[in-house]
């Protein structure tokens, strides 16, 4: 008789983190060394049904529009998971950006120093939005060919913004780019409320 | 526990599944994690309305049931909705746009990442 109250699962908190850049540039990579699930690939249509039939103009064509989505996900204990998104870093993609930086904890803009201009986009785009970003340059095969200082001088982000050498294939390398992320993120947001409870200076 | 098997992948026209509906919690966040509540299917449930009850009782996110089950997000949005509104399922929270909530957040993350 006894009646044993369900084992509620309750849902646990849940945020996210982008990983953004150009095509071929180790996102994917990235999100698998440090996820615990093998990373999930999803053609995620991420144009609503409901945006889609509901806006005359929009054609059935662009709402099938899709874009393969990597993610990731980090547990940690039983109140709070992280999501790790990789997106295409290709203007051509932005209506998922908007999607994904919502409610985002931050980015990481992965880069090749070969290639920088790749992630412009993204680094653009965060910038706009005013989402916390750290740029992560991938040393494919251990190799540095550009000092940080060479990086930060090329993609001319604010001082604050902090750039990262690391690998993408290793746990260690990403975990501690992602610390990087989240350090500045939680700086950012205890600037903002600070400020916010001070009576505004004049300027 | 585990269900011996995995749901079949689910492949139909968006719009049926929902009923024709396009509105409904087309908010929900990718990230957000869906648990299913009960075990108690809504009348006349549909195929894809059980699978999302089924693979919830395990911890999951629209963008995991998406994928797992092959539906579209805003067809999961809509149909996590109404199970949610239906107290079938219950949405765990996401990040808040409040700047203290936010930094409450942060610092937890941040234990969390360098405890990896």
């Amino acid at each position: 008789m006894v009646s044993v109250p369900s084992e509620r699962v309750r849902a646990p908190l849940s945020v996210k983190i982008v990983v953004a850049g150009g095509f071929g540039v180790g996102k994917t990579t990235t999100v698998a060394s440090i996820s615990e699930i093998e990373p999930l690939s999803t053609e995620a249509a991420m144009t609503d049904v409901g945006q889609g039939i509901d806006r005359a103009e929009l054609t059935p064509e662009k709402t099938e529009t899709t874009a393969a989505l990597d993610f990731g996900r980090i547990t940690f204990g039983d109140d709070l998971v992280l999501y790790l998104f990789g997106t295409p870093g290709q203007a051509r993609f932005s209506f998922m950006w908007d999607e994904l930086a919502r409610g985002a904890m931050g980015a990481i803009v992965v880069g090749d120093t070969r290639r920088l201009a790749e992630s412009f986009p993204a680094i653009n785009y965060f910038e706009k939005r005013g989402l916390p970003f750290v740029i992560g340059i991938n040393c494919f095969d251990g190799v540095q060919s550009h000092t940080v200082e060479q990086v930060r001088d090329a993609v001319a982000v604010a001082d604050d913004v902090p750039v990262e050498l690391f690998d993408a294939r290793e746990r260690s390398s990403v975990k501690a780019s992602l610390t990087v992320l989240v350090e500045h993120s939680l700086r950012r947001a205890r600037a903002e409320l600070r400020a916010a409870s001070e009576p505004s200076p004049a300027v | 526990m585990t269900s011996p098997s995995e749901p079949e992948p689910l492949l139909a026209r968006p719009y049926v599944l929902t009923g024709g509906r396009t509105l409904g919690a087309s908010d929900l966040p990718l990230e957000a994690v869906v648990v299913t509540e009960r075990s108690s299917l809504p009348a006349g449930a549909t195929p894809e309305v059980q699978a999302i009850v089924r693979l919830c009782r395990s911890p999951h996110s629209i963008v995991e049931i998406a994928t797992h089950l092959r539906l579209q997000v805003g067809v999961v949005r809509v149909l996590v909705g109404d199970l949610a509104d239906e107290q079938v399922l219950s949405v765990g929270v996401t990040a808040s746009n409040q700047l203290d909530e936010r930094v409450r957040v942060l610092e937890r993350l941040l234990d969390g990442v360098r405890a990896l």
